[in-house]
């Protein structure tokens, strides 16, 4: 009976294959490929894809993509096609209780990618977002929201942010605000969201440019690089955390092209900094946990270009080595696999934010201290700090105004809200100390704090009052006026 | 005493103040009634039919082993037990009673004696560790805690917790000899390795301005001598509590766990150590003339990683050759180990002037600590068998004793004391009180600002952020607060659900926080909390002549040269004996300083008063005195500038009674 289900869901597979294929899906069906192991594994959902390609979220699949489930090592093993009637359907992610599916979809080749969801086993798919552009990587939050990456606008314009809605699709509405590409990576247990983002976050780019992981709040506060940041022409992506906490993500290289190979390397708990766990040419797609101390990884097939795919293995992290095929397909890669488990709810973050505040506040405590020189802490006399805004359009630079540094280095000001700021330590004669590269941002009512200019996030503040904080004309006031040209105000999306 | 912005007035040339204040003490009076809404929750526990005596519970929470191993011995202080477990077969082989809420426990140096410090009786009872027979009760100071014998066994060492004292004792008459003066709440000691010294740890750090960092002190007294010998400075730190020292071929430190708090700052985000964080002392003498004092070098490290704290350290114990340093953290549940040749590398390699950076980096602790042991709930003591195979470590919530396999680094197994298996709403809530996992990256738990089961931690933080660096305020104490509601300094929060619930989670855990359910029980288990018997009142509640005319001045109406103090300038109107010496409103009383945004304060009780330094809101006032002869100019905090130096020592002195 068991056999029959599997046979006609196929069959019915096939045909709505053949019927997509006037829209330009022409994937190989699924083939029970599956080799036997004498280990048991979870049950997984997977992409499949004829071509996987890096770069552009939305051309990823360019070729159409299709969800599937199976239950590697287990014959026989049939693979129950779950999206057979989109065009392209990638990203899955499994709700905390295992039940249902999140993914991004594209009905139609030429249509945008929306947020979807459905149960385990395919059935009472909904749309979820309506984004005026594309919307991908959906990740659930706790208390019926979810996380995703928005894509908008055309050509130079074209950017990403990382965007907050219910689950029914309402109240859709950005947590980052400056350059940079954010996308999302996923949600932390402590309730923290995991984005990667490019690095320097400058706007229009830079020669050398990365792709690193950085962590907010889900209400876009708290910004903060993940431990030591990039390496320059490295890209760190398609990051998960591990039951012990550890962050494992994909590494590539700025100068691989169109690759989507890269190599596994994680950040442990309590390291600084990363390190690998695969050599450089490993190949590998995509990597997530699935039981204990094992992976599931896509891993490339061949290193000739001609025969490339990825078939699906389990990783084994003590001996850092792929273990069981789980999956292969000669016709298509496989890739995105996730556990059909349950899995813990995140610690659910309580914002304090103030909706109607037109501000944040940055209180640093010490701007001499920096990890750009070697000593620890910038020379000369800090007299002011600068800071600047980006204006729309144009991505023109504005000055928001200047404070006040203490002798303790310390300042305290009010700047605009959700708009890119970045900041300038000035000299006694105005003359540009030191500057900062990065745009970041403030929050409505958010109080940021920071120990310095390019602190080390293993370095924990001293215990001192700062001076700035005796003073009764701070916080200065910055640009208080530039709220007319915030987009971070919730809006629906429909 | 003046409401807000009334202006003060002596005598009766005022008759519409003295109505007005009269209504005043009226409506004091009637918010003064004895809390039927905060006694709930106690009583609510009762009835949750779950009622479990505490005294059911064991609470092991010191422990020693016999020079062969053979033995442990642990001091159980719920239970008022001494447990002794056969370390082969792993039971409870023998029992004993000793003194009220046993906390420390040593053993004579040819091991026949155990002696067990009962913080609650005051006393340290002296077992025949043969017969397990009780054998004498030697009277010590107030709040006995860590204790040890020199080596000869002649003189008892004891840390009076709540006097500020060491007591020697003379175990030949069983008389005290003396008492040395100690830090500021001196907990646990630890004999040097060759004798000559006995260090003593305190948990608080030493009363001084509020805005300046806290500095601890670790005690030293020379034991032949048997007097002081050095105080050394702990800067930056609270909290240090059990003492290990490395043997000279390991560098000779002395490892002392600590938390090193950011009071100072405004707590405007918890990542990155803004807090607090948690680590270990590394104090060892420095090479001095041999005819000098000795001095002592201290470094910090912290034991905590950027993604995970490891909170409240309490026991720290080494292997005999050094290599292994072991170190509870009893907010986490986990035991760190230390490779100590890797912390001595750390310390040695650490240019100066990159030392007290050390101190603040967050990514240390994974250049020396190779493992982390998951253990029992509130792990306190820990200590290593002689032959270097085994640690034991005291799970002092849930009653049992992790042995950890050194040889294989890994958890051999869990010693059951024999506790009740069910646990009891107030137990909930006092391992929730304990644990710290309720709070972002595990940072904190109640307890690591509530040290000593619910005191405070002696500091004054800038907790709330609607003006930073304003409204900077001292922490309270948990000790019998029933029936003082409302809490806060600004009295905002009508009870302890209020305090402990979404904003504890929003504003202090920047986490998830307690579930509603788990709310009740913390509440339960913090109105449980008692103030310490004082030993300033005697048994019998007579006072002394100088408590008497202290009592007489705070109970008085009329000034010293017999002007009537209007009845909101008098002490007891709004240290109303009625509830706790508060009348549970706000006041203004002159101590608002130009960085407070509110004038008028919470009017704090008075019971257990002199265990609470410092004292006003902000902490200003190091002494009792000071809140009048410095903080009190114009008499707006009742009339005191009457008083001489005289009556103002009987007034403290009737104060301590409380």
């Amino acid at each position: 009976m068991k056999r029959f289900w599997s046979t006609l869901a196929a069959s019915l597979f096939l045909v709505l294959c053949a019927m997509h294929g006037a829209s330009g899906a022409t994937e190989a069906p699924f083939e029970s490929t599956a080799p036997a192991h004498s280990q048991t594994y979870p049950a997984i959902a997977f992409v499949s894809a004829p071509i996987v390609t890096a770069g552009d979220l939305t051309q990823r699949f360019p070729q159409g993509s299709r969800l599937a489930r199976m239950t590697p090592g287990v014959q026989p093993s049939p693979v129950v096609p779950l999206t057979p009637e989109f065009f392209a359907a990638a990203d899955p992610q499994v709700s905390f209780d295992g039940t249902r599916i999140l993914f991004s979809a594209q009905q139609r080749k030429s249509a945008d990618w929306q947020i979807w969801e459905m149960a385990v086993d395919g059935s009472a798919q909904r749309q979820v977002t309506h984004c005026p552009g594309d919307c991908l990587e959906p990740k659930y939050l706790p208390r019926n929201r979810i996380v995703y990456t928005a894509i908008r606008g055309t050509g130079a314009r074209r950017s990403s942010t990382v965007d907050v809605c219910q689950m029914d699709g309402e109240g859709a509405h950005p947590i980052t605000f400056g350059p940079g590409n954010f996308q999302v990576e996923t949600v932390l247990r402590s309730g923290r969201i995991l984005v990667s983002a490019e690095s320097p976050l400058l706007a229009g780019g830079s020669p050398h440019r990365s792709r690193t992981l950085f962590t907010l709040r889900p209400d876009g506060s708290g910004l903060a690089l993940l431990r030591d940041g990039p390496t320059a022409n490295r890209n760190r992506t398609g990051a998960v955390e591990l039951a012990d906490g550890a962050i494992l993500f994909l590494e590539t290289k700025n100068s691989a092209g169109n690759s989507t190979g890269g190599q596994l390397a994680w950040i442990q708990p309590g390291a600084l900094r990363a390190s690998v766990l695969t050599d450089p040419a490993s190949g590998f797609a995509s990597a997530q946990e699935l039981q204990a101390a094992t992976l599931v990884v896509a891993k490339e097939s061949s290193a000739r270009p001609s025969n490339r795919n990825f078939n699906l293995y389990a990783f084994d992290l003590a001996s850092k080595l792929p273990g069981d095929l789980l999956y292969q397909n000669a016709k298509t890669s496989s890739v995105q696999a996730v556990p059909l488990a349950p899995h813990p709810l995140p610690e659910i973050y309580w914002s304090i934010l103030h909706p109607t505040a037109q501000t944040g506040r940055i209180l640093c405590l010490d701007s001499y201290i920096s990890q750009d020189v070697a000593s620890g802490r910038l020379a000369g006399r800090i007299a002011r700090v600068r800071v600047l805004t980006l204006e729309q359009p144009g991505n023109r630079e504005r000055v928001v105004g200047d404070a006040l540094v203490e002798s303790d280095g310390s300042f305290y000001a009010t700047v605009p809200a959700d708009v890119p700021i970045r900041f300038e330590l000035l000299g006694r004669t105005g003359e540009v100390l030191h500057a900062q590269r990065s745009w970041i941002w403030v929050r409505n009512g958010e109080d940021r704090g920071c120990q310095g200019c390019h602190d080390s996030p293993s370095l924990a503040p001293a215990n001192h009052f700062p001076l700035a904080l005796l003073r009764f004309d701070t916080p200065t006031p910055l640009g208080g006026t530039l709220r007319a040209q915030r987009s971070g105000q919730p809006r629906g999306n429909r | 005493m003046k409401v807000r912005s009334a202006s003060p007035a002596i005598g009766g040339s005022r008759p519409r103040n003295l109505i007005a204040g009269i209504a005043l003490v009226a409506v004091i009076a009637i918010l003064g009634r004895p809390s039927v809404a905060s006694a709930a929750p106690q009583a609510a526990g009762a009835d949750s039919g779950n009622y479990i005596p505490r005294s059911q519970y064991l609470s092991p929470v010191a422990m020693t082993l016999s020079a062969d191993g053979r033995w442990l011995y642990i001091a159980c202080e719920d239970s008022d037990l001494v447990l002794a477990v056969d370390t082969r077969s792993q039971k409870v082989e023998r029992r004993v009673h000793v003194g009220r809420m046993p906390r420390g426990i040593a053993l004579s140096p040819g091991g026949k004696f155990l002696y067990v410090s009962n913080e609650d009786s005051n006393d340290v009872t002296e077992v025949d560790a043969e017969t397990f027979r009780v054998r004498r009760t030697l009277a010590v100071g107030w709040g006995p805690v860590g204790l040890t014998t020199d080596r000869a066994g002649k003189v008892l060492y004891v840390a009076n917790t709540l006097g500020d004292d060491i007591s020697l004792v003379d175990l030949k008459s069983g008389r005290e000899l003396k008492r040395l003066e100690a830090g500021h709440y001196p907990e646990y000691v630890a004999l040097s390795r060759d004798g000559s010294r006995v260090y003593v740890a305190n948990l608080l750090a030493r009363v001084a301005p509020v805005d300046q960092p806290p500095v601890s002190e670790l005690t030293v007294i020379d034991t032949s001598r048997q007097i002081v010998a050095a105080r050394v400075d702990v800067p930056g730190v609270i909290q240090m509590r059990h003492i290990a020292e490395l043997p000279a071929i390991a560098g000779g430190y002395l490892l002392v766990p600590f938390m090193r708090p950011k009071n100072l700052n405004p707590l405007v985000q918890i990542q990155q150590g803004w807090y607090l964080t948690h680590g270990l002392a590394a104090i060892r003498p420095a090479a001095v003339a041999s005819d000098g004092p000795k001095k002592y070098q201290v470094a910090e490290v912290l034991l905590d990683d950027i993604d995970r704290y490891y909170a409240d350290g309490f026991g720290v114990a080494a292997t005999p050759d050094g290599r292994w340093a072991l170190v509870t953290a009893s907010g986490a549940n986990v035991v760190s180990v230390v490779d100590s040749a890797k912390l001595r590398h750390l310390l040695q390699n650490t240019p100066p002037a990159r030392q007290q950076e050390l101190a603040n980096r967050l990514d240390s602790a994974s250049q020396f600590v190779v493992q982390r042991f998951p253990v029992g709930q509130n792990p306190t003591d820990v200590l290593v068998s002689p032959d270097s195979r085994f640690a034991y470590i005291a799970n002092r919530m849930d009653d049992t004793v992790s042995v950890v396999d050194l040889g294989r680094m890994r958890i051999a197994s869990t010693i059951d004391l024999g506790g009740p298996k069910e646990i009891s709403r107030e137990r909930r809530g006092e391992r929730l009180f304990f644990n710290a996992s309720h709070c972002y990256q595990g940072q904190m738990a109640c307890a690591t600002c509530h040290p000593h089961e619910g005191l405070s931690d002696g500091l004054a933080w800038s907790l709330e952020t609607p003006q930073l660096g304003r409204d900077v305020v001292e922490n309270r104490t948990l000790f019998g607060i029933d029936g003082t509601s409302p809490f806060k300094w600004n009295g905002k929060n009508p009870n302890l659900e209020t305090q402990d619930g979404p904003r504890t989670a929003m504003y202090i855990f920047r986490s998830q926080g307690f579930s509603p359910k788990q709310v009740n029980d913390l509440v339960t288990y913090i109105h449980s909390l008692q103030l310490p018997r004082n030993p300033h009142l005697a048994p019998n509640g007579h006072l002394t002549d100088a408590q008497a005319r202290g009592r007489a001045i705070f109970f008085r109406d009329r000034t010293t040269d017999g002007r009537l103090i209007p009845p909101l300038d008098r002490c007891y109107t709004c240290h109303s004996p009625l509830t706790r010496y508060t009348s549970r409103v706000s006041m203004d009383v002159g101590t608002a300083t130009h960085y407070d945004t509110i004038h008028a304060f919470d009017v704090p009780q008075l019971t257990g008063v002199s265990t609470r330094q410092p004292y006003l809101h902000n902490g200003e006032a190091l002494e009792l005195e000071d809140i009048w002869t410095i903080f009190n100019p114009e008499d707006k905090h009742g009339i005191t500038s009457d008083l001489n130096k005289a009556q103002l020592n009987d007034l403290i002195e009737f104060l301590k009674t409380l």
